[in-house]
């Protein structure tokens, strides 16, 4: 790589590095893991940067299938057995709230590295099923199911998540 | 109250804020990026080679200082194939770049064959045979081969391409199955290895396009010799066990919300990662149920290794019944030598159990059981 070009990836870096490494958090759940997977990434784009037209949709892209890939699993946290149920929070209650934002990221990541890395797709970086399936290099038609369990499998892992269920399957077939 | 996408979508955005790039990163990246590219390019020049050569010539003779080092006496496991492209002496890289040609045994003798290939599969259970792809390149025709451990000579055919699994060897070493994401559409080729007759099944999966990653494994399930189980692919396939016609004859019981890593041979449990942390892994018994849980501890990246973004160690066998081998990686500029080291599945006690030296590291490694290596071998090669 001439010192032109391994500049122009400097500043590519400089430039998207941050919207990447939001990704990548996104994607893991885990400031440690996301760090590895944008450097992989990252890596793999320095290695073909010559030949790629647009870097950000490459490093996005590669980001998305390693998280997906069975050796490059990152930490869930391991559903923990318990004997006692605990209590539902309130939700008119302020702290209520706090909780199930709480139970939310607990149940985030114990969602398989596919189902979550949809749910980033459409929720955070509102990507359509379209557009989403090219990510993933899946059809629409998995993208919706996909997208149907893994919220699914949060109100079952999080109970208290439980809200209108009309609301809840309009959004995840829209 | 919000809708539950609504919370995912602040729950997400509010964690992801949090994150900021490293210093240091992009120059990280560079280096990294530099020395993958410089294998790379190595392997994809001697590509033409291949494709004129690989029948009428598939190997050349070692060097003596090539060949993997001798272990111990009455050894349980041995190396079938390796491919050097790791770091190693930069020096000696150099001089005489990154080797692109594996090391394979030939069991009755006890030498290692070099052969080109893009990747080599287990053998099969007799060690006659073993799979060979070709480099898979843009000029290449991504054929596959059967490879005869006893001459070196490799049958090469074509089937459904792009592979995007490692093809593996059905145990009697008559049929090679792997993913395949052709334009006909997903599913898993099988190839007669007698008739070169292709087979294939269509299935959906969750396609990988970046390079060297793997998303769907097929591996031969080792009760029925002539079926396999489709592995990985939890969410759409689901550990599903097909026979060569395609048609669905059960699933692989495995404990809920584990990824399944490799079957226990003979069929009874399976080594699997629960949904955890991942240096742990667990031991699962024929019924699905979870018999011992351990931790793998990630190694640590030393001195000045650019190909060091953290790598996972990588299972690479079984050793008995009550150990697994695991390979924490390629070697470093500093210690290129390559440790193979086993894992009690019952304690987690992990011990380093052999090395494999020379430069550059080995970056590919392919194990097997010595027992049914000749006396004479195995108490060469064993460890």
């Amino acid at each position: 790589m001439r010192e032109a070009e391994r500049e122009q990836f400097r500043q590519f870096v400089a430039a998207s590095g941050g919207r990447l490494i939001r990704v990548a958090a996104a994607l893991t759940g885990d400031h440690h893991a996301a760090e590895d997977l944008l450097q992989s990434a990252l890596m793999r784009t320095a290695a073909r940067w010559r030949h790629l037209e647009d870097p950000e949709a490459y490093v996005r892209r590669a980001m998305y299938h390693a998280q997906i890939t069975i050796w490059r699993r990152r930490q869930r946290l391991r559903e923990t057995p318990t004997a006692v149920v605990p209590e539902r929070a309130d939700q008119r209650d302020e702290m209520g709230a706090t909780d199930r934002r709480l139970a939310l990221g607990q149940a985030l990541m114990r969602l398989g590295p596919r189902q979550r890395a949809v749910l980033v797709a459409r929720f955070y970086e509102d990507l359509s099923e379209e557009g989403t399936a090219a990510l993933l290099g899946c059809s629409p038609g998995t993208v919706r199911s996909q997208l149907h369990r893994a919220l699914a499998r949060l109100r079952q892992i999080a109970p208290e998540l439980h809200d209108d269920d009309h609301e809840l399957n309009r959004e995840s077939i829209r | 109250m919000s809708a539950l996408p609504d919370l995912v979508r602040e729950s997400i955005a509010d964690f992801a804020d949090t994150a900021a790039v490293p210093d240091g990163m992009a120059e990280r990246a560079l280096a990294a990026g530099e020395a993958r590219r410089r294998r790379r390019t190595v392997l994809v020049a001697v590509a033409a080679v291949v494709a004129a050569a690989a029948v009428a010539t598939p190997y050349a003779v070692l060097r003596a200082d090539q060949v993997a080092p001798p272990g111990t006496a009455d050894g349980r496991n041995a190396v079938f194939a390796l491919h050097r492209g790791g770091a190693g002496d930069p020096k000696e890289t150099e001089r005489s770049g990154p080797d692109p040609e594996w090391e394979i045994l030939d069991p009755r003798t006890g030498q290692y064959r070099r052969v080109v290939a893009g990747m080599v599969s287990m053998p099969s259970a007799d060690l006659r045979y073993a799979i060979v792809t070709s480099l898979f390149t843009d000029a290449d025709p991504r054929r596959i081969g059967r490879y005869d451990t006893r001459t070196g000579e490799i049958r090469w055919y074509t089937g459904p391409a792009p592979a995007v699994s490692t093809p593996q060897i059905s145990p009697d070493g008559r049929h090679a199955a792997y993913w395949t994401d052709s334009h006909e559409g997903q599913g898993v080729a099988v190839v007669d290895l007698e008739t070169g007759q292709v087979g294939r099944i269509r299935l959906e999966r969750w396609r990988i396009v970046v390079d060297d990653d793997r998303v769907s494994d097929v591996w031969f399930y080792p009760p029925l010799p002539h079926e396999w189980l489709l592995a990985d692919d939890r969410v759409t396939l689901h550990d599903t066990v097909y026979d060569l016609s395609g048609k669905r004859i059960g699933t692989l019981p495995l404990p809920a919300d584990a990824n399944p890593i490799a079957i226990r041979p003979g069929g009874e449990g399976a080594l699997v990662q629960p949904g955890g942390k991942a240096e742990t892994y667990a031991m699962a018994d024929a019924a699905g149920a979870v018999t011992s849980q351990f931790k793998i501890a990630l190694p640590t990246c030393r001195g000045a290794s650019t190909d060091c973004p953290r790598p996972r160690p990588e299972f690479v066998g079984w050793r008995g019944t009550d150990e697994l081998l695991v390979w924490p990686g390629p070697g470093d500029y500093d210690r290129p030598d390559t440790p193979i080291e086993a894992v009690d599945i019952r304690t987690g006690e992990r011990r380093t159990i052999h090395r494999i030296g020379g430069s550059p590291s080995v970056d590919r490694l392919v194990t097997m059981p010595a027992d049914r290596l000749p006396r004479e071998v195995r108490h060469r090669i064993g460890f």
